[in-house]
């Protein structure tokens, strides 16, 4: 080939590359764009999005059937959910084995738990409100979390926004929401340790969204004969509770919301702090310790709530909380009585 | 298609799928997330018919599918250079830099965050960039409460009604939950651990 032919062939195929890198860039600004501007044209950002969630979560009325998977189990459960003038009323039931419901009212919450002849009754009212504790910015929440949306999924025949919520540090699980995009109802939720690792996932089937009636809402439950294990409420506003119980070194963002003293069985008090970064919390109970009950520390797990309990002096201390066992362990270890932590 | 596909996953499950096939259906099973859902629902069944423990997330078999394909050598070997592996090589570049200006023109709306530039794997890695909080009562300075939480690893357990850690668990577990509810952002319908636990 001659100097000419070698040019020419050259520049038909500088012409030809960049042709093809103009109609390769259009075609994925075309079609490549779609699923994400979706979202963009929705207005919503990921925190947005997640005030809408949670605001879906109380104000919206709807049931539905859903399954529950943690390592070694699955379960199916069905919830009616109803926001009423006067207040929020929500009956929560298992599907498969023993009928177990928890049926809450403006009132208070109580727990059926008929294979076990019993009944747990919260008498807490509800008019905090069930969003009070959500941070007013929750743009504070990027301290300790990334937020990603993702490409929008079909749940239960439904379209649905991907949203992550991922821990910046070791000492919180992160959460994956996908979230119907007309409702704004989580249809799926995962909750996933450090490595990614599903924890627990919760996945509606069906859902209908519309006032389920009074009898989707009241306890099936006859509790007769039951026995009753029941916190009275609180008389009015209770003062700050200092008792000398403190946690030294929490996780950043971790905040003391609760301190306070309730009867817990019998007539035990028992000390009750909540600590929570807007996502997820933690409680710690101390109480007297019960002579039935092992002394050395003790780890364990339901789903996503670990729980930890060990001994300081006669107080048995029960630490639980969404969070790692490790953060559970940590905090057990850094709770001391007025700075005598040793 | 998407029907063979499912007979595949149907035939690989019983160990049937033909040595030629696994090839396409692995690259397939990557870049599908229903079919990985299905190949997940699957394997729930199948452990589920056979009275087995239902599988964590850790033998989730569609991640460990990906992460093997993940650790699979690529091949470096050069090639004869020709016009038209320039071509690709150029399409590909195209590719990447048009794949880039679509990803930093569509994350600039929507998060309008510094964070969401950078991909969360390379964010996690840089945890000491968080101050933890104000220590609101003195710690032994040698005594990190990382360090204290690692100094006594305890075995932890599913929760059982037999093995109920307290007489006091079903109480204190619906109060958290009370309490939790108010407190953090919702997301799962909170009581559902409270029924499910136990009876195991």
């Amino acid at each position: 080939m001659t100097l000419h032919g070698e040019l020419r062939t050259m520049t038909d195929f500088v012409r030809f590359q960049r042709g093809f890198y103009c109609f390769f860039l259009t075609c994925l600004l075309v079609f490549g764009c779609f699923p994400v501007a979706a979202l963009a044209e929705n207005g919503l950002k990921p925190e947005q999005l997640l005030m809408a969630m949670a605001k879906a979560m109380q104000e919206q009325n709807y049931s539905g059937t859903f399954v529950y998977i943690r390592p070694g189990r699955i379960e199916t459960m069905r919830i009616a959910h109803a926001s009423k003038p006067d207040g929020v009323y929500e009956r929560l039931i298992t599907l498969n084995g023993a009928r177990r419901e928890v049926v809450r009212t403006p009132s208070g919450t109580s727990c059926y738990l008929p294979d076990r002849r019993r009944v747990v009754v919260n008498n807490r009212p509800a008019v905090e409100g069930l969003l009070s504790g959500f941070p007013k910015d929750v743009e504070s929440l990027k301290d300790y979390y990334h937020f990603e949306l993702g490409r929008s999924e079909r749940i239960a025949d439904l379209d649905t926004f991907k949203l992550a919520m991922l821990p910046k540090d070791a000492h919180r699980y992160g959460r994956l929401f996908w979230i119907d995009q007309a409702s704004y109802l989580p249809l799926k939720y995962e909750l996933v340790n450090d490595h990614g690792d599903m924890i627990e996932r919760m996945i509606f089937t069906s859902l209908l969204i519309a006032e389920p009636s009074d009898q989707d809402l009241n306890a099936m439950t006859d509790a007769t004969g039951f026995t009753r294990i029941e916190h009275p409420p609180m008389k009015g506003e209770q003062p700050e509770l200092d008792s000398g119980w403190s946690v030294s070194g929490l996780p950043a963002g971790f905040r003391l919301r609760t301190h306070e003293k309730r009867q817990f069985g019998g007539n035990e008090d028992v000390e009750h702090m909540v600590y929570s970064d807007g996502v997820a919390s933690i409680s710690i109970f101390i109480s007297n310790h019960n002579p039935s009950d092992t002394v050395a520390p003790k780890g364990a797990h339901v789903g996503g709530v670990n729980v930890y309990k060990s001994m300081q002096g006669d107080k048995q201390i029960t630490v639980m909380g969404e969070v790692p066992q490790s953060t559970v362990q940590m905090i057990g270890h850094n709770l001391s009585l007025s700075g005598a932590h040793d | 298609m998407q029907e063979t596909h499912h007979e595949h996953l149907s035939s690989m499950m019983d160990g049937e799928l033909e040595k030629d096939h696994v090839p396409e259906f692995l690259d397939r099973l990557q870049s599908d997330s229903e079919l990985q859902n299905k190949l997940d629902r699957y394997g729930l069944i199948r452990s589920a018919i056979r009275g087995e423990q239902l599988p964590s997330a850790d033998h989730d078999l569609s991640q460990r599918v990906s992460r093997i394909l993940e650790q699979e050598p690529t091949v470096l070997a050069p090639r004869a250079f020709s016009w038209k592996s320039y071509r690709l090589a150029g399409a590909a570049m195209a590719a990447s830099v048009a794949a880039m200006a679509i990803i930093l023109v569509n994350q600039t709306p929507v998060t309008q965050s510094p964070l969401s530039h950078t991909p969360i794997a390379t964010q996690a890695a840089v945890p000491s960039q968080i101050k933890p909080e104000p220590v609101l009562v003195a710690v032994k300075p040698e005594q990190s409460p990382v360090e204290t939480a690692n100094q006594s690893p305890i075995e932890t357990a599913a929760i059982s009604f037999d093995q109920s850690v307290d007489a006091n668990f079903d109480a204190y577990l619906l109060n958290h939950n009370v309490n939790a509810s108010a407190m953090q952002m919702p997301g799962m319908m909170p009581n559902v651990r409270l029924v499910s636990y136990g009876d195991q």
